[in-house]
């Protein structure tokens, strides 16, 4: 089943929302992104994400928060869903898993 | 700063409605954190980048989608397969858009030069009725355009005559001290007199005070950046500094900096005092001693709405008849005034330059620049056409199947059009781009303060959009209708098309006669220009500059103790006191005649002392330097050169001894020197006449030995700083200021340099691309010659050839053009090199060599591959 699995970047800007609790909104959510894994993160592609994920139903949103400096217009403010949070908690414990499944002896020679 | 409108009215047309108010919130946060972090005009790039890139398929408007079937049959495939073909042929396809980019960047910068020409002093939304009013004189049959008027003109035209809504009258001042402390002594430029009403004619907005200021004596205006270079952050109204240390001047308000397209670029305003120690620090043209033939102020006019303007001339006329020409104190000299927009104030080279600060652009460099910019974005369009046309076979069996599954032939010319179109644009944005990265080397350049972020604003934009669109049509139409129009049932035949390839083999050569006529003609102006400028710059001038420095000297009193002083510095070898160097811009130019009543020769003036002759080492032929005549003496004695008796009809050197002629009252010759340029080189040799007087001298010219060069520069500072301590120091290498005069040249040079330098770039880029191709379809018949016993050179020679002979034709063409074009040129130099035959052809040799090198790659390429590979498969 694939729609319940999620991407690797996708589960990055799960996280990242999740993080940002009440301030998740694109450019603070590329900002987190950025400022954890320290790569070159494209605005639009994070902005697509979020509008994808929202239409797989992993993320809810609202609109509020315009600011002057936002030309008078409003934030999309982004929180994540139950199923959401499920898919998160599944990647999650599907990776734990195989961690304990890799034998410590396969790094000592690396 | 906002970011540009149409990239935001270009998002909230595309972009879903459901999605658009906080991507635009977003677009416009990061718009306004790159302004801070990076400045304007990067900030416009990238939100305009931000917005074409959210172009995506969820972004997109979907209500109205099955009604855009034009959009999703016709343009979104055809854009594919473009896309297609241009990343197959990344070879031609790098070509196209180095052209194109490099042709597109000339002409994006030419396009913004000839705008911030263009828009000089229009500032006020009055400008439309707002002239200057000009004079001229005739002087028995000199004829002199000024654009300098007489004070009284002002109050005149304000009381007597009807019409005038407005009348302004300034005096722009020459570079004077300004005290704020006796410490603190700066030497500023760009001081104006002037009257309440400039304000409203430049537009000039004040910060604080208001502009009544300039109707009380004593007041001045002055600049923000002046603040702060006077007071630093504090508030400089109510503060006070003293002028030229004579006046004591209140400040009573700051305005903003006037912009970079303004002829009065204004530091310090002050209030006009009727005065005449005060008034008179600015240039002043003498067309007879009287007030209305003193000429020193500028006067501005703005005419009532609905005024004619020839009422007002006939009215000048009137005035110009009463005060000037039937005065006694004029003598012969006839006076006249006329209007002249002051749009136009900037465009007019002819009145001494056409104001005291700022020079203005002779509209003919305007017309060159344009017809450069055009033709060099011509030669990427050639460089389409020739490569299209040259791979149009290829081509035609795309079309071939296309037609028989029913494309229309307008269908067809569409999709072959867009090609062209992609090309240009993504040059286009290129070509912004690379501008934006060298505004400041271009502004440099061009001494200029274009401000190139107003790219991104609507006409701009849609100047640059329409000339994009014009040029994809230009170098697309003809490859597009080639392609199009071919049969459908021969395309598809298999083997090779011959029909029309004749014809299509000539369109290519005439057009890469074109290019290289092009290249051709600006690459011997190039050289031209470069021999003219080592030309004036070795010329014997008659004297000596070489290891002359020359110093102001603000107090009279003490200059005999400072040069007697400054002569026993170790290192100096001589100094001697004047008003000028012998070559300066800065000479007075007076009449002169054998008697007072035929005073008609122009005569420039020197004031030098003794010594000044063994400073600079000019030659003294006979007679002997005189020496210093009593103050209340009769006769002037003076030194005269040798066009100066020739002009004068004073016979040989020797006999001209002892003559005398008529100037401020009488002058006696005592000795003659050779002749020597005392304008920069634009002119001949004038008469010229030397004399003594210690109440004119103003600067010292130190000789010093060029071995301690550095050390006596800093012990005449150190001297000077302890006779003057509360002047500003102005020391200046006289070979330095004489380079100086010759500035405009080298920025002509280096503007040609680059016109050249692409022009030749595109042309052996669309050669290189010509060669590729040919090498590419005749690779057959190569092997076999190789295999008939053909040498590398012999396919070399035989693949070059065919180019060769088009540039050798381009080189004949080109060499009248050239002439006329260095003839035109060289014309306003009185010293010029003359036209030769190498000057003409070392360039076109030159640029023979280069193309020939430019093919020698790929011809050599062709050549030494292995017929075998190439015979074997079919």
């Amino acid at each position: 089943m694939k729609g319940t699995n999620i991407g690797e970047f996708e589960e990055l800007v799960l996280l990242a929302v999740s993080i940002l609790q009440d301030d998740a909104y694109s450019i603070a959510v590329a900002n987190e992104i950025h400022k954890v894994t320290k790569r070159k993160v494209v605005f639009t592609v994070v902005h697509a994400a979020l509008i994808r994920l929202e239409q797989k139903g992993l993320l809810e949103s609202k609109l509020g928060g315009a600011t002057s400096e936002r030309g008078g217009r409003s934030k999309r403010y982004f929180t994540i869903s139950l199923s959401g949070k499920k898919a998160l908690l599944k990647a999650k414990s599907q990776r734990d898993q195989m961690w304990q499944m890799v034998p410590k002896v396969v790094f000592r020679n690396i | 700063m906002k970011p540009p409108r149409w990239a935001d009215r270009f998002l909230e047309w595309y972009c879903n409605p459901e999605l658009r108010e906080d991507l635009q919130g977003d677009l416009h946060e990061r718009f306004n954190v790159r302004v801070n972090e990076r400045g304007g005009f990067y900030a416009r790039v990238l939100f305009v980048i931000d917005v074409i890139s959210f172009i995506q398929p969820y972004t997109l408007r979907r209500s109205n989608r099955s009604g855009n079937s034009m959009l999703h049959n016709m343009i979104i495939p055809n854009l594919r397969f473009s896309v297609r073909y241009l990343t197959r042929h990344k070879f031609f396809t790098g070509l196209h858009i180095f052209g194109l980019t490099l042709g597109i960047s000339v002409n994006i910068v030419i396009f913004l030069f000839i705008r911030y020409e263009l828009s000089f002093d229009t500032w006020s939304d009055d400008s439309s009725r707002t002239y200057r009013v000009n004079s001229s004189w005739q002087e028995s049959n000199q004829r002199f355009s000024m654009y300098a008027t007489p004070i009284p003109l002002a109050d005149l035209l304000r009381n007597d005559i009807s019409g005038m809504e407005k009348v302004v009258r300034v005096l722009p001042q020459f570079k004077s001290t300004v005290a704020i402390t006796p410490e603190k002594v700066f030497s500023q430029e760009h001081i104006m007199i002037a009257d309440p009403g400039f304000i409203d004619i430049f537009d000039v907005k004040l910060i604080s005070g208001d502009k009544k200021a300039l109707s009380r004596p004593y007041e001045a205006l002055i600049s923000e950046t002046t603040a702060r270079k006077f007071f630093g952050d504090e508030d400089p109204s109510g503060k006070s500094f003293r002028y030229r240390s004579k006046f004591d001047i209140r400040i009573s308000g700051v305005f903003r900096d006037l912009p970079g397209n303004t002829s009065m670029p204004a530091s310090i305003l002050l209030s006009y005092v009727d005065d005449e120690t005060f008034t008179s620090n600015g240039d002043t043209w003498y067309f007879g001693g009287a007030e209305w033939t003193t000429l020193n102020a500028i006067t501005y006019v703005v005419l009532g709405p609905a005024v004619d303007t020839s009422l007002i001339q006939s009215q000048l006329d009137v005035i110009a008849a009463t005060y000037i020409n039937k005065t006694k104190e004029a003598g012969d000299i006839l006076g006249s005034l006329s209007l002249q927009p002051i749009s136009d104030v900037h465009l007019d080279a002819e009145r001494f330059g056409g104001g005291p600060w700022v020079k203005a652009t002779d509209p003919k460099w305007i017309f060159l620049f344009a017809t450069i910019g055009i033709a060099v974005l011509f030669l990427a369009c050639v460089n389409f056409v020739n490569l299209s046309t040259a791979q149009a076979i290829v081509r035609t069996r795309e079309a071939g199947i296309r037609k028989s599954i029913g494309a229309g032939r307008r269908e067809l010319i569409f999709q072959f059009l867009i090609e062209p179109m992609m090309l240009v644009f993504i040059s286009g944005v290129l070509a912004v781009v690379l501008t934006g990265l060298f505004t400041t080397t271009i502004n440099q350049l061009l001494e200029r303060q274009i401000d190139f972020s107003v790219l991104t604003t609507p006409v701009p934009v849609t100047v640059i959009v329409t000339g994009l669109l014009l040029t994809a049509l230009a170098a697309g139409s003809y490859p597009a209708w080639l392609i199009a129009r071919t049969n459908t049932v021969t395309s598809l035949k298999s083997g090779f098309q011959n029909s029309g390839t004749t014809t299509i083999s000539w369109l290519r050569k005439t057009l890469i006669v074109f290019q290289f006529v092009v290249s051709a003609v600006l690459m011997t102006t190039v050289f031209a220009i470069a021999q003219q400028i080592r030309f004036i710059q070795n010329r014997d001038l008659g004297f000596q500059s070489e290891g002359v420095v020359t110093v102001g000297l603000p107090d009279p009193a003490k200059m005999q103790s400072f040069i007697t002083r400054v002569r026993s510095i170790s290192g100096v070898v001589d100094a001697a006191l004047s008003r000028t160097p012998p070559l300066s811009n800065d000479h007075w130019w007076n009449t002169m005649g054998i008697n007072a009543d035929n005073e008609k020769e122009t005569v420039c003036v020197v004031v030098g002392d003794e010594q000044y002759f063994k400073v600079y080492n000019l030659k003294l032929i006979s007679g002997r330097i005189p020496t210093p005549s009593p103050a209340d003496s009769v006769i002037h004695q003076v030194i005269v050169n040798e066009r100066f008796l020739r002009q004068l009809d004073l016979g040989s050197p020797d006999e001209a001894i002892g003559k005398r002629f008529s100037w401020a009252g009488t002058a006696e010759i005592t000795g003659v020197v050779a002749d020597f340029n005392s304008e920069p080189l634009r002119y001949e040799i004038m008469p010229t006449m030397i004399y003594q007087d210690p109440e004119v001298y103003s600067q010292a010219s130190i000789r010093f030995d060029p071995s301690a060069n550095q050390s006596v520069l800093e012990s005449i500072a150190l001297l000077w700083k302890t006779d003057f301590p509360s002047e500003p120091y102005d020391a200046r290498i006289v070979n330095d200021e004489i380079a100086g005069y010759y500035k405009a040249e080298s920025t002509t040079f280096t503007l040609f340099l680059i016109f050249a330098g692409v022009a030749v770039l595109i042309s052996c880029v669309g050669l290189l691309g010509l060669t590729v191709f040919s090498a590419v379809r005749r690779v057959k018949e190569i092997s076999i010659r190789k295999i008939l016993g053909a040498s590398v050179e012999n396919i070399v020679v035989l693949l070059s050839n065919q180019f060769l002979k088009v540039v050798g034709i381009a080189c004949i063409v080109a060499l009248p053009l050239a002439w006329f074009g260095i003839d035109f040129l060289l014309k306003s130099y009185a010293y010029r090199i003359s036209l030769t035959w190498e000057l003409l052809l070392l360039p076109m040799i030159l640029l023979i060599v280069i193309a020939f090198v430019t093919m020698l790659s790929q011809t050599i390429k062709a050549s030494t591959t292995d017929p075998v590979k190439n015979l074997r498969s079919e």
